[in-house]
């Protein structure tokens, strides 16, 4: 068959893997932005911190100076035009939902679970067989990234006095860390810059097809049999491509909304859901031991919180203190610049960073609106949680957390809480649930060839990572719908 | 293949000898009391014909200068491949004669045709060493002192798992170091308080600041250098780096999670 994946992304590389490993002629179609580009950095930052760049260029957020406009209103959710879209800087964590998450969906998580495997032996996901294996399963395929003193007493001592309520174990990502024949990490604390070994997981690392095709794609028509794309090239000209059996978008939801809009496949407005995300420093007492030793900058903890009063679910990941930190710290602390290194490091060496999420029923969603001239508005949504209502679910989350941790050396700040954008966690999607308004292939209902393997198909979207769901969600797809 | 063992009247040593003859190989114990004599400091006579060499044995009363030379005779006297079994306590920043003295000798071992594998903490049946010197610890009554309040972390090694990569290295010799532990550390605190549950030993624990320690500690095994426990305390008290972690080859053996109960 002869096959067009659009998008570069983790969904569209599992996509791409297995449809070429079952000898089907595979196309992949991206916008193409490749680190030879222009090394233009902008300031982008995320609740007040700048953001992880990609080995030093801002190439991840560029804008895609042709075709249609994306307009953001009071929303900033975070797409990418570059070739290996987020991947190529994300914070790598690779955890599945859990059964609790996906307990309404058409088709369960346990029907995942052979994908779930599968992408395991393809990629590094470092992680130990902990607590959260019984929450989210056992997919580990190398050994865990080694935490800090005081993130592996803090777990030690939850699972000493567990909770029922709360899950904590050591955090699961994509990274090279070494097997018996092959070197991995080597802790030098650059991740946020970008990892100079290429030993964090991006699809860049990854062959993409035989065949690869620069163009943002505008609209796709879909004859009996054959499908036809139509988008503009790396100039801006008008380019067509056509005969194909099957295509599979793979860009993200705000892309392909566009693109399905554009291609009258789906309704003009459409509800975008997201995960809110805020950023929690918390305090580590001196008993739980000191930060010395570590120095990696991805994520080294994951606690799962079950706030049983009102039944949400929230997520934490808990980064270490590391050197980059000072220096991001005094560009965010007011007058940080005349405060002494030395003064800001005594201070710092105390405090652990923890990002927390909350589900969609918690958090607001994002409109989406078609605009006839080919371009997409994206805007808050009004009748659905606003943001007062947020600020009141992340200070009842951090409330009930705060139970817990405390007694376990790591104290929540409640007074330093800031929040994203909505968006800005990048874990949204669920714009076309499969089985309500997608079939269990993701097509678009009266679609026949057209498969939607990214997060907009996702039924709903769980607090805490999601690439790992998708890229199985996206590989079920491409194996079923070839059969 | 005829292997000779170092150390063989240790724990280890006589878990590894047994194993060795399972798989049908010749074993040849090497020590003061055994029939081939030999004593550290002294090299490997030919007559015994060895292919592979495992060096377990270790002096804790010698002076690092004076291991290093021991070590020097031992691998001049012996071309074949080597296996030295070092500790993790052994790195570049280690404060304590037993991790300066292994440190030094994988250098030694990696430069005569030799590699060395960096075990944790050994646990298992009839294991001595640090293990050994915790438990004791640990079981005298009331008060128990927990050294740097609980905080270094320790990588632990099952003594079977360990046995089991000693012997994928005697048939496939690599020249880099392993890394011969789980692969999640544990804390000093945890260890003890597992050792204490596992003995069924209810006392208070006492965690004991870092300073006054080390200064005490480092005089001590000054004073009185067989003392072993002042010399293996000190070696918490400095850790590898991740850095220096990150250079050691995995192992092909799966380690096992710490747990007294297997």
């Amino acid at each position: 068959m002869k096959i067009a994946v659009i998008g570069s992304g983790p969904s569209g590389w599992v996509a791409i893997k297995k449809l070429s490993e079952l000898g089907h002629e595979v196309t992949m179609i991206d916008t193409g932005l490749i680190e030879e580009d222009s090394f233009a950095i902008e300031e982008n930052k995320m609740v007040g911190l700048s953001r992880k760049l990609y080995l030093g260029s801002d190439l991840p957020y560029r804008k895609y100076p042709y075709g249609p406009q994306i307009k953001k209103i009071e929303v900033n959710p975070i797409y990418s035009f570059a070739r290996g879209g987020l991947s190529l800087v994300w914070g790598a964590t690779m955890l599945p939902y859990s059964r609790e998450d996906t307990e309404k969906w058409p088709i369960s998580i346990s029907e995942l679970e052979p994908e779930f495997e599968e992408i395991s032996k393809l990629m590094p996901i470092a992680g130990s067989d902990d607590q959260l294996s019984s929450v989210y399963g056992r997919f580990i395929s190398r050994r865990p990234i080694l935490p800090s003193e005081r993130i592996l007493r803090f777990i030690e001592l939850s699972r000493r006095n567990s909770n029922p309520d709360v899950t904590v174990g050591l955090s699961r990502i994509a990274v090279e860390t070494g097997t018996a024949d092959q070197n991995g990490c080597i802790y030098c604390n650059k991740c946020i810059d970008g990892c100079p070994k290429d030993f964090i997981w991006s699809t860049r690392l990854t062959k993409l097809g035989s065949k690869q095709l620069k163009m943002r794609v505008t609209k796709l028509i879909e004859n009996i049999g054959s499908v036809k794309i139509e988008g503009l090239g790396i100039d801006g000209t008008f380019l067509t491509v056509d005969k194909f059996d099957k295509v599979f978008l793979a860009c993200g939801p705000v892309e392909s909304f566009r693109i399905l809009a554009n291609s009258k496949m789906v309704e003009n407005e459409v509800l975008l859901r997201d995960s809110a995300t805020f950023f929690l420093p918390m305090l580590a007492l001196p008993r739980l031991g000191s930060a010395k030793s570590n120095s990696f900058a991805l994520s080294q903890c994951f606690i799962r919180f079950n706030l049983k009063l009102v039944n949400y679910v929230s997520q934490f990941q808990i980064y270490e203190y590391s050197e980059d930190l000072i220096s991001r710290a005094r560009k965010v602390i007011p007058f940080g610049r005349s405060i002494p290194r030395w003064l800001l490091k005594l201070g710092l060496k105390r405090i652990v960073v923890s990002i927390g999420y909350l589900g969609q029923e918690q958090s607001p969603a994002i409109q989406m609106k078609y605009i006839e001239d080919g371009s997409v508005s994206l805007s808050l949504f009004f009748n659905g949680v606003t943001l007062e209502q947020r600020k009141k679910f992340i200070s009842e989350t951090v409330k009930g957390l705060s139970g817990f941790t405390s007694k376990r050396g790591l104290i929540p700040l409640n007074f330093l809480i800031k929040t994203a954008q909505p968006g800005e966690g990048v874990h949204f999607g669920a714009w076309l649930p499969m089985g309500q308004k997608s079939d269990l292939l993701g097509r678009p209902l009266g679609s026949n060839n057209i498969h939607v393997i990214d997060s907009s198909i996702l039924p709903s979207i769980a607090p805490g990572p999601i690439t790992f769901t998708v890229m199985a969600n996206a590989l079920r797809i491409a194996k079923k719908s070839v059969q | 293949m005829r292997v000779g063992v170092t150390g063989s009247t240790s724990g280890i040593g006589d878990h590894l000898i047994k194993k060795v003859l399972k798989l049908g190989h010749t074993a040849i114990p090497l020590g003061r009391t055994q029939i081939n004599s030999w004593r550290l400091g002294e090299g490997i006579s030919q007559n015994l014909k060895l292919d592979v060499l495992v060096h377990l044995a270790h002096d804790r009363s010698l002076s690092v200068n004076s291991n290093i030379s021991a070590a020097e005779v031992l691998c001049k006297s012996f071309g074949g491949h080597k296996i030295f079994l070092s500790s993790f306590s052994a790195h570049s920043k280690s404060k304590s004669i037993y991790g300066k003295s292994k440190y030094e000798l994988e250098n030694i071992f990696s430069k005569f045709n030799g590699n060395s594998l960096r075990a944790g903490i050994v646990y298992g049946s009839n294991v001595g060493g640090f293990f050994a010197n915790l438990q004791n610890l640990v079981s005298k009554p009331l008060v128990t002192p927990i050294p740097y309040r609980g905080s270094p972390l320790l990588f632990t090694s099952h003594i079977e798992d360990l046995v089991d990569e000693i012997i994928i290295n005697l048939e496939f010799p690599k020249n880099s170091n392993i890394f011969a532990a789980h692969p999640v550390p544990i804390s000093l605190q945890e260890l003890v308080i597992n050792i204490k549950e596992a003995a069924g030993i209810k006392s208070f624990t006492f965690p004991m600041p870092r300073e006054p320690l080390d200064s005490g500690l480092k005089l001590l095994s000054k004073i009185v250098p067989s003392v072993s426990i002042a010399d293996s305390l000190l070696s918490l008290s400095s850790q590898a780096s991740y850095e220096e972690i990150s250079r050691l080859s995995m192992p092909k053996t799966k380690f096992r999670a710490f747990d007294l109960e297997i």
